[in-house]
């Protein structure tokens, strides 16, 4: 691989594979995602124009082609649409569902709650969890105006503490 | 005060027997509990080494031409 190359790919790889792996739930096809998700970076990187940063780049096509892996999947063995209004309108216990969380158990977890949240709402906290993304660049990735990435984030928070606290 | 310094310590003593053995933490917000999942997730080693493989088997992508590197 060359140096240039194998300094983006050790920058950027766990937050890349942490994605893939937490958008389709599975280690082996995540692997597999990530592999393309470098290789299609590597194809294109002469068209790479610098206007967004790398991390943001690489964010892009890793949600477009796991996208589209879902998609194929959905297309196959999902008929059902999921109630956004559910998850926004449980009332649960007032405690904070993240407290005396045990380490081991966290990706069973994260995993377990981000599977009964809205696509949309799990693209959206993934994405926040990265500390070096505006929200600007948030909305940018998910084509939707900054106040609606607030409004949203706002709502699946909420969501994504009901559901995790079922977790356990 | 000699009772108040041996229940302490029982306290402390007690408080890292248990962070040792179960490495419980608190989180105030979901994206916190997030980036720590993902800090303590790594991708497998043996991508590097099955990304350089195929990279290895491309044709070097190409450059940028010069006019889009001045100009834009």
């Amino acid at each position: 691989m060359p140096v240039d190359f194998a300094a983006v790919y050790e920058a950027h790889s766990q937050q890349i594979f942490y994605l893939a792996l937490r958008l389709l739930g599975d280690p082996t096809q995540a692997e597999d995602a990530t592999h393309d998700v470098f290789m299609k970076a590597w194809r294109h990187l002469g068209g790479f124009r610098g206007e967004a940063d790398v991390r943001t780049w690489l964010y892009r096509i890793t949600l477009n082609h796991c996208s589209n892996l879902r998609s194929s999947w959905h297309a196959r063995n999902v008929h059902t649409q999921p109630d956004d209004t559910v998850f926004e309108n449980l009332a649960g216990p007032t405690d904070s569902p993240f407290r005396d969380v045990e380490m081991s158990e966290l990706g069973r977890r994260i995993q377990g709650a981000l599977a009964e949240l809205p696509e949309e709402y799990r693209v959206l906290l993934l994405l926040v969890a990265d500390q070096e993304l505006s929200y600007e660049q948030i909305a940018q990735l998910t084509q939707q105006s900054t106040d609606a990435v607030r409004g949203k984030l706002h709502r699946a928070r909420k969501a994504f503490g009901n559901v995790f606290r079922k977790t356990a | 005060m000699n009772q108040r310094l041996q229940h302490k310590q029982v306290e402390q003593t007690g408080q890292t027997q248990q962070t040792a053995g179960t490495q419980r933490r608190e989180f105030a917000e979901a994206e916190e509990v997030i980036r720590a999942d993902r800090e303590q997730t790594q991708p497998p080693e043996s991508l590097g080494a099955r990304l350089a493989q195929s990279i290895a088997g491309e044709p070097a992508p190409p450059s940028r031409p010069w006019w889009k590197r001045l100009f834009g």
